[in-house]
């Protein structure tokens, strides 16, 4: 196996996961570098989710995965939450009959009582709307406020790799551009992104660099404004 | 009225300790998604081991108390590690079958270890009936009521206001995001089957000075409770609270104003009914989940 270069938050490779017979992953390799925001896109099963679940250690994957220069590819999702690695699942997830706070906090489950306290506070600053529904069951929270939600809860672990997956789905336009914007707020502030998006354009406009996917392997890679001009992608995700 | 009150109290008797074995199925059906028919031994298991350690051992019923839950958790804790874990992913029809041939296997070791008879532990504070209105109360029945309410309040806290209650709430509402979040979710399947385990032996030692005990009383008494749990939904505790005191109190209407023949049969009439309501089966959307 080769090494990577040192700067590489996170490297994968030869990474393969089967549902049954379905092989899901065919073999991908990629590496994320340290405060990078690097977007993956493609269609409708491309593996998009399966390879994030994989990443997180909550789908089983064969191939190697190496988290800040460490071997995490046997290590159990609990651990790699505590190493650095949060997720913001397809679908936000929230635990929708707890009230917002409860979420938050359990998304800290790996950190002290204070920094927890110090995460929501955070978290209100950044979304206030959830500081005015604390109380509330996640479950009743809009679509874009459940997502904010979802982010917030991520970003409670104090990870140093943060994957978001699809955090536009279903989303108003005007709700897709303010998630956008916080996910460039966050890579400024230093976190280390791995977005995977059907929404291409706006996941390639603000990335580094980027990866297409398709039916489990990785078709074609560079970076955000490349890939956004290369004719193929518009063909394939841009609709032009 | 003085009959009704009888009944009464006899029926929030028995449907306390329906409650606190309906409580177990709920908690690890929302942790695992797992009917755990099991359950009943658990009792079976509180009830035995308190009077095994008493005569036994000597030990006096409050050192006895805390060792039989504690044997109860154990148990609790091995079926799952042994049992059920291993069957991870599995079908709901397996895990099913898995937890009755464990229940085979308790009830098996029990009668030989210890016996077929029927045990009696001492009641907790004496038989000296307390006399209300024209009926009297059995003064256990007063520790079963009141534990169930200890328990009930104590399972509130747990759930609402500490860190491992609130991580098994979560598992139980989206265990993927439980994981993402960095909880253990194998820990608190472990912790859902000893806390059942030990509700379920609680039940176990309360009622045995009244109703005795013995090696099998674990599946009627399983049963009761996985009815008492349907009756409340299946996934809440509090439902099986609720559950539980009406299959009671109906068994104790039923055996005293038409046949004391008859009050088995309305745990099994009421399972029957709550299938006919949801012919997809109790079992229709776990089957589809992951354990
Ligand atoms: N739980 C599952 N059981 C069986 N097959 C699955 C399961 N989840 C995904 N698959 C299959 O694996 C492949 C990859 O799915 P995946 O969800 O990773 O794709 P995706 O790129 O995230 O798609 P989308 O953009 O729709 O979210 C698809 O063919 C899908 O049908
Ligand atoms: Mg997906």
């Amino acid at each position: 196996m080769k090494a990577g270069p040192p700067d590489m938050l996170l490297e994968v490779s030869g990474l393969v996961s089967r549902y049954g017979r379905i092989e899901a992953l065919k073999g991908i390799d990629l590496a994320v570098a340290e405060g990078e925001l690097l977007a993956l896109v493609g269609g409708n099963g491309a593996g998009k989710t399966t390879l994030l679940r994989a990443i997180s250690g909550v789908q089983p994957a064969e191939g190697r995965v190496r988290f800040a220069g460490e071997d995490i590819s046997a290590m159990p999702a609990a651990r790699r939450v505590r190493a650095g690695i949060a997720q913001v699942p397809e679908g936000r997830q929230v635990w929708g009959p707890m009230p917002v706070e409860d979420n938050l906090a359990l998304g800290g489950y790996t950190r002290s009582a204070a920094e927890v306290a110090e995460g929501i506070e955070r978290a209100y600053a950044m979304f206030p709307i959830l500081k005015e529904k604390r109380r509330q069951p996640a479950g009743t929270l809009s679509g874009g406020q459940q997502q904010m939600l979802a982010i917030a809860r991520a970003l409670m672990s104090k990870p140093r790799l943060l994957l978001l997956d699809e955090p536009s789905m279903g989303l108003a336009p005007l709700l897709v551009q303010e998630i956008f914007a916080t996910v460039k707020r966050l890579k400024a502030a230093g976190t280390t992104i791995f977005l995977v998006e059907q929404n291409a354009s706006a996941a390639l406009a603000i990335a580094d660099r980027g990866y297409v996917m398709e039916t489990g392997r990785i078709t074609m890679q560079d970076s955000g404004p490349a890939l956004l001009a290369d004719e193929r992608v518009k063909a394939a995700y841009l609709g032009i | 009225m003085d009959e009704f009150l009888q009944f009464l109290f006899s029926g929030l008797t028995r449907g306390s300790i329906y409650a606190l074995v309906g409580i177990g199925f709920a908690i690890i059906y929302n942790a695992s998604h797992v009917i755990n028919f099991a359950q009943g031994e658990f009792v079976m298991i509180g009830g035995m081991a308190a009077v095994f350690i008493t005569a036994n051992a000597g030990l006096p019923l409050i050192a006895a108390i805390p060792l039989a839950l504690a044997i109860a958790g154990v148990a609790g804790v091995a079926l799952e590690r042994f049992a059920v874990a291993p069957a991870r992913g599995a079908s709901v029809v397996t895990l099913i079958i898995i937890t009755i041939g464990a229940s085979i296997f308790l009830r098996g070791v029990v009668e030989v270890a210890i016996g077929k008879r029927d045990y009696a532990l001492p009641a907790f504070s004496g038989d000296t009936p307390i006399r209300i209105g024209g009926a009297t109360l059995h003064p256990q029945s007063l520790w079963i009521l009141g534990t169930l309410a200890v328990v009930v309040l104590a399972l509130k806290w747990f759930f609402e206001r500490t860190r491992p209650g609130k991580a098994m709430l979560a598992t139980s509402h989206n265990r993927l995001a439980a994981q993402l979040a960095g909880i253990e979710t194998r820990h608190v399947m472990l912790t859902a089957f000893a806390l059942s385990a030990m509700l379920g032996a609680l039940a176990g030692l309360l009622t045995a000075p009244i109703t005795l005990t013995r090696f099998d009383i674990g599946i009627m008494l399983g049963l009761k409770g996985f009815c008492a749990a349907i009756l409340g939904g299946l996934g809440s505790p509090y439902g099986a609270v609720a559950g539980g005191l009406a299959l009671g109190l109906a068994e104790a209407m039923t055996g005293g104003y038409i046949s004391s023949a008859y009050q088995d049969a309305v745990a099994f009439a009421i399972i029957l009914a709550v299938l006919f309501v949801r012919p997809q089966g109790l079992f229709g959307r776990a089957g589809t989940e992951r354990v």
